[in-house]
């Protein structure tokens, strides 16, 4: 069958399906006339109950602690997937990393990129930690801190220094922090069950709004999910980077 | 909707068209991390900085070093 | 005018099945699920618009100030982190599949194994 004729039904059903689609979509409040009730319910609550300012962290964190519970494990299993997959085969050799084009002898980054990975590095390691430190105060919290965080560590990559990037990764360090944070997360969740309240209740002092130690657990679950997202990036791009810089097929006998 | 919600959706839009349209990999990473960077400027203008920074380093970011290093691996193991 | 967002994510949600149907390689393939995925981002955020609502966050804010849906924003939040985490799954299965049978087009039937 040719590949037009092939696509003949697809557009044919997209036709359709965008009809519905539009229909449906129509019948929404139009953009900007949002008539929701939990978001005014969640705003005029957060500041009262839980001494909070950031709506966006509270509802991940507090209202629907539960859910991200389950969104974190749904991460957790796709970086083990991912880093299942990305492991050494039986018939692969791991080789120290050559440059690609032949005319050069080791891989030397030239001194700008060096000079601005050494520079960038400290900074955007503490922009993520203070992205998820000040999650419950301002825009940010475990999962952009986190992925903030693992981008830092590419900074090492590219000024040269890959073997510490992929000797730390390799080693247990980071898989372990992966899984505290994923712990974490669940046994915070638990630390409410012995005081007869729900599963994730936010049992601790909830302090003065506004200042870094408020809100209850919020700070902490931002930390678990901070370090659970950080080095799930870091160990997911490095199994990518030592795919195309280190294992190499074996050269049949 | 004033004119630059207007045009950030257009935006979108018509990257997003581009990223499908192109067809090699190797330059569709690079134009889907734009796309990354159009959307996290549209949820800047829809009031949503928490989501304008997650897409920001993942739809900008991580996403396009991830299909970079894929299309870096697939081509080292070619005629090899 | 008003439906302008609306047609917007339809646009990007049937341009990534397009691109996803017609795919002749497994890493744009991925791409094209990645804008398709945008879509629904897309549309979380807008129904939760309020015109001219601020981000909710109430630091220094009047007390009668219109915000915009903050458990939309939850949501797109973790949609978009998890989403990535997917992402970089199916690039390791491309990227196996390509060690294992020598080619990244889908439209190939994988070599049959006893």
């Amino acid at each position: 069958m040719s590949s037009k004729l092939r696509h003949f039904p697809f557009v044919l059903g997209t036709l359709v399906f965008a009809g519905f689609l539009l229909r449906a979509l129509c019948a929404l409040p139009p953009f900007g006339e949002y008539r929701g009730a939990y978001g005014p319910a969640i705003l005029s609550t957060m500041e009262p109950l839980r001494h909070a300012q950031q709506a966006v962290a509270s509802i991940t964190f507090d209202y629907r602690g539960f859910d991200t519970l389950g969104e974190e494990f749904i991460l957790f299993a796709a970086v083990a997937g991912g880093l299942l997959l990305l492991r050494r085969q039986e018939s692969e050799a791991a080789h120290d990393p050559v440059d690609q084009s032949g005319d050069r002898g080791g891989i030397e980054p030239a001194p700008a990129v060096l000079g601005l990975g050494v520079l960038m590095f400290p900074f955007t390691l503490l922009l993520g930690i203070y992205v998820v430190l000040h999650g419950h105060l301002t825009p940010g919290g475990g999962f952009q801190g986190g992925v903030l965080l693992a981008t830092a560590f590419y900074y090492v990559y590219l000024s040269g220094e890959y073997h510490d990037l992929l000797g730390m990764s390799r080693g247990h360090i980071v898989s372990h922090l992966e899984a505290a944070g994923a712990a974490g997360y669940v046994i915070i969740g638990l630390l409410a069950l012995p005081a007869g309240l729900h599963y994730l209740h936010n049992l601790l002092p909830l302090g003065d709004k506004g200042n870094l130690l408020s809100a209850g657990t919020l700070p902490l679950l931002n930390i678990t999910v901070g370090t659970e997202v950080a080095s799930a990036f870091l160990l997911l791009i490095a199994a990518f980077l030592r795919q195309v810089l280190v294992i190499r097929r074996e050269k049949k006998p | 909707m004033d004119p630059l919600q207007v045009g950030i959706f257009l935006l979108v839009g018509a990257s997003g068209w581009a990223v499908v349209t192109t067809r090699a990999p190797l330059h569709q990473s690079l134009v889907a991390g734009f796309f990354g960077l159009t959307l996290s400027l549209l949820f800047v203008v829809l009031q949503a900085p928490d989501v304008a920074l997650s897409e920001m380093v993942v739809g900008a970011v991580a996403f396009p070093l991830m299909v970079l290093l894929t299309v870096a691996k697939t081509r080292a193991g070619d005629g090899k | 005018m008003t439906v302008l967002p609306y047609l917007i994510v339809i646009e990007l949600l049937l341009v990534g099945l397009y691109g996803i149907a017609t795919s002749r390689n497994t890493i744009h393939l991925v791409s094209c699920l990645f804008v398709a995925q945008s879509s629904t981002y897309l549309l979380l955020l807008s129904v939760g618009y309020l015109r001219g609502g601020t981000a909710p966050i109430t630091d220094e804010i009047p007390a009668n100030a219109r915000m915009v849906d903050p458990v939309v924003q939850a949501l797109t939040l973790t949609d978009i982190v998890v989403g990535a985490t997917v992402s970089a799954l199916l690039l390791a299965f491309a990227l196996q599949r390509h060690k294992l049978t020598g080619t990244l087009d889908p439209r190939k039937e994988p070599p049959q194994r006893g």
